[in-house]
């Protein structure tokens, strides 16, 4: 296990001399509310990338499409692996990552249960999902661009993703520690710099 | 930076035996051009803090509070296939 150096990121990295004398200045608010999110974490081999992503083009993206005009949906965005920068040793491994967030109001469960009855990529051979789970955003830390126009300029600008998988200690007091230092510091900071 | 979104865990709904436990997954865009220069990167991230911490909070106490409660299990470069986006 390692300490934390990420999206506590940017900020936690970098020298902090000086801060303390002056005068705390207004941050910038997301544009959004709290949001729902499923994510999956998926591993595919090398052997069945390609099937994998055109079984996702041609089977999956129409399904989350008709997700959407329902109501159920509101953003997919799939990852892919290009190097894994820090691991535990001797874990599963997994190199595809896809976001799912829940049109507002929406039901989680609802759309568990709509992925988990219908199986798109899952019926396909060599592809596992190794770990499913709802999330939600963490207060002041959602600056996500994910419009179409967000996404010609991040093509254009040739956009790299950090993906951080990070175990807070699991007791209400971690758990609340942590929030409110992305809440206060972390999240407002990096809206500075988005 | 081109982005950032920071998510907490609700609820696991499936992990595969032996996969590490995190409860936190945050996704930051990088524009590599923009951040060739480490240097004009710290000092763009050190004016940031200097916005959002109050003078009368040891920042430094703050940042090594959350070290000793946060580990990384994992950290990933990754590309978007953007031609696989609902939006």
């Amino acid at each position: 296990m390692r300490t934390i150096s990420g999206f506590i990121l940017a900020l936690g990295c970098l020298e902090i001399a000086g801060y303390s004398q002056t005068t705390p200045q207004s941050v910038p608010v997301p544009d959004e509310g709290l949001a729902v999110y499923v994510v999956r974490v998926i591993s595919v081999g090398s052997a069945q990338r390609v099937a994998f992503v055109a079984c996702l083009a041609q089977s999956d993206l129409p399904f989350w499409r008709g997700l959407k005009e329902k109501g159920l949906l509101a953003r997919v965005s799939v990852f892919e692996t290009t190097s894994v920068t820090k691991s535990e040793p001797g874990v599963p491994v997994w190199n595809f990552v896809i976001s799912s967030q829940l049109a507002e109001g929406a039901d989680a469960d609802s759309f568990l249960q709509a992925i988990e009855k219908r199986k798109g990529f899952e019926s396909a051979g060599g592809a596992e999902v190794r770990r499913m789970e709802t999330m939600r955003t963490t207060p002041n830390s959602n600056y996500a661009r994910s419009t179409a126009a967000d996404d010609l300029k991040a093509g254009e600008s040739k956009v790299e993703f950090l993906i951080e998988y990070i175990a807070v200690k699991d007791t209400p007091e971690a758990l609340d520690r942590f929030s409110e230092f992305m809440r206060l510091y972390d999240g407002p900071g990096i809206g500075l710099l988005v | 930076m081109f982005s950032a979104l920071a998510l907490e865990t609700v609820k696991v709904n499936y992990s595969h035996p032996g996969l590490p436990n995190w409860n936190q997954i945050h996704i930051v865009g990088t524009i590599p051009e923009k951040e060739k220069d480490p240097t004009a990167a710290n000092a763009a991230g050190a004016t940031a803090i200097r916005q959002v911490i109050p003078g009368n909070v040891d920042f430094a106490a703050v940042k090594a509070a959350v070290h000793s409660i946060a580990t990384h299990s994992r950290d990933d470069r990754a590309r978007e296939l953007f031609e696989l986006a609902v939006r």
